[in-house]
């Protein structure tokens, strides 16, 4: 199954992540430049490993800076 | 090595004579008295004697709380036989485990126990149907034997901790163990009367429930309300609305669902004292629970190994959240990962030294090494500063968690969360998350609120509001309930491989 941009905001939804926060995000800019917190970036990194089954302890975080880089991540 | 006075005789005798048709024991409509109990503990020495069972052997056990618990303690007792107190809740496997690992020479326990599936090559178990027929059983054994005289070495008897981690182990325990307990909480603390009717959530095989419904009641000729099974919050309420008992003795995360049970506190008016131990009682509930009832419960800690408590408040000058002042003559001691005392106000493990300290686990010598030090010192495997006197507790050793450097107590969180009226139950732990340790939160959510984003933003926010940031839980997983031992205790452990 293909994820999609609109899979990580109804997931960072779902983690607790606020509407404001997730409404003005910009796929393509990294999301420590965009109002996430340092709460914000292991909520959604707990949020993918359990949603998807993925570890992150040993990617390299240039994959998971973006949305766009997360979808090309769990897609690849 | 000089003779003592074996703890039966101890805890008994006096009240043949000055109490004996007293109730000492309480089991739905039925009543058991001092002189009963004497003659039944005797007559089940002597049916021991009838089989053979030499001193010093070991007889496992696993009894629902009833009289026949305490016919079958003291009878081995007063027989020098060792009786091994395993809980009713294990599974085969840990039964077969703890029967071979105590070399039990007999097993005493119910129909339907797993425990009686285990075949021993020694025996063939002891089935107690119920009080009534252990009591037409031993009616034919005489009830004047002569008790066997320990030595200060002696093992009077043997509990199992269950730990949180590996196989459970036996921890003995001698005879003039019991009369310390009795001298330090039980008097000190408790301040029984023959007046006095005690109720204890927590079972007999644990050391906090032989202490509450043995030891301390009945040195005191006080009496003894018993419930077989693993009571629910309505249980306990029904119990103490039925026997009116004047000295109630949970754990935290009962007190903590009886606040959101009752309905009226009337309920509670018989009681005149309220203890906890097993876990630290959060200052929340502490509160709550004195606005609703008018009472304290005194939080106090103990441990298996000390039997148990060495750390208590006092009753009228409890501090909210903290365990208590150590109670005389146990001394206390906290310590850095080198074993050395650290500054006052500093975190560190709490060693504790007192006369009833278990010498040894049994077959353990590598835990016993690790945990019994040379100089009588028991490490308790618990976290604690010490302020003013006063202990406040930080977390189990093994709970405690470091994020970007800074220690986490999961208790601290816990404590935080539990005040949002959308949490019934909950618990911390922490897991990697990307690589990384990060507290996450167990939640089970009270009636009406369930599962959402919103709600989780909600509790981050409630906790943010409180604590550091690096306190936060990351992930929150909804459940129903939290997985816990028989006396109540979160099972952290488990939840650290949640989903497993």
């Amino acid at each position: 199954m293909v994820v999609t941009v609109a899979d990580l905001c109804a997931l960072m939804k779902d983690a607790g992540i606020k509407d404001s926060v997730i409404a003005g995000l910009n796929a393509e800019i990294p999301l420590v430049s965009q109002g996430l917190d340092s709460i914000d970036i292991p909520v959604l990194a707990a949020a993918l490993e359990k949603k998807y089954g993925v570890s992150l302890a040993n990617v390299d975080s240039s994959k998971t800076s973006t949305l766009n880089n997360i979808v090309a991540f769990l897609n690849a | 090595m000089p003779l003592i006075r074996n703890a039966a005789i101890s805890l008994l005798k006096t009240h043949l004579s000055a109490r004996p048709d007293k109730t000492a024991l309480i089991s739905g409509e039925r009543r058991c008295s001092y002189r009963q109990l004497w003659d039944y503990s005797h007559r089940f020495a002597s049916f021991l004697d009838a089989q053979g069972v030499p001193s010093g052997a070991r007889i496992a056990i696993v009894l629902p709380d009833g009289f026949s618990y305490y016919y079958v303690f003291f009878g081995c007792v007063l027989a020098g036989v060792v009786p091994v107190l395993v809980s009713t809740l294990l599974s085969r496997s840990e039964y077969d485990f703890i029967l071979k690992d105590a070399e039990a020479r007999l097993l005493v326990t119910t129909p339907g126990s797993p425990s009686g599936e285990i075949e021993q090559e020694h025996f063939r178990p002891v089935l107690v149907d119920s009080d009534e027929s252990l009591q037409r059983a031993l009616a034919s054994y005489a009830a004047d034997v002569v008790p066997y005289e320990p030595d200060a070495t002696d093992i009077a008897f043997m509990l199992y901790s269950s730990g949180s981690t590996g196989n459970p182990k036996g921890v003995p325990h001698r005879h003039g163990d019991i009369s310390f307990t009795v001298e330090t909480f039980g008097k000190q603390i408790l301040r029984l009367a023959e007046s006095d009717i005690v109720y204890s959530s927590s079972k007999l095989f644990f050391a906090y429930g032989f202490g509450n419904s043995l030891s301390f009641p009945l040195s005191a000729g006080a009496s003894v309300v018993l419930f077989p099974d693993r009571p629910t919050p309505n249980d306990v309420l029904r119990i103490i609305e039925e026997y009116r008992p004047t000295v109630f003795c949970g754990v935290p995360s009962l007190y903590n669902l009886l606040l959101k049970t009752s309905e009226s506190a009337s309920v509670f008016d018989s009681l005149r004292l309220c203890a906890s131990a097993g876990e630290a009682l959060p200052a929340s509930i502490f509160s709550e629970w004195k606005s609703l009832t008018g009472l304290e419960i005194i939080d106090g800690i103990g441990s298996t190994e000390l039997l148990h408590i060495f750390i208590a408040n006092r009753p009228g000058a409890s501090v909210p959240g903290s365990s208590g002042m150590i109670i005389p003559p146990f001394e206390a001691m906290i310590v850095d990962e080198g074993g050395n005392a650290v500054s006052p106000g500093d975190t560190g493990e709490l060693l504790v030294r007192g006369s009833s300290g278990a010498p040894y686990y049994w077959n353990r010598p590598d835990k016993t090494s690790v945990t019994m030090l040379s100089d009588g010192w028991i490490r308790t495997g618990d976290v604690y500063r010490e302020r003013d006197g006063f202990f406040f507790h930080e977390g189990r050793a093994d709970d405690l968690f470091k994020v970007d450097a800074q220690w986490v107590a999961p208790a601290t969180v816990e404590n935080a969360l539990r005040t949002h009226p959308a949490v019934l139950e909950c618990a911390v732990v922490g897991r990697p998350v990307a690589g990384m340790l990060r507290p996450c939160a167990f939640v089970v959510p009270a009636p009406g609120h369930k599962e959402s984003g919103a709600l989780i933003g909600e509790l981050r926010d409630h906790i943010r509001a409180q604590l550091p940031v690096h306190m936060i839980p990351v992930r929150f997983d909804f459940l129903d309930e939290l997985p816990k031992t028989s006396t109540g205790k979160i099972q952290r452990f488990r939840l650290r491989d949640y989903p497993e």
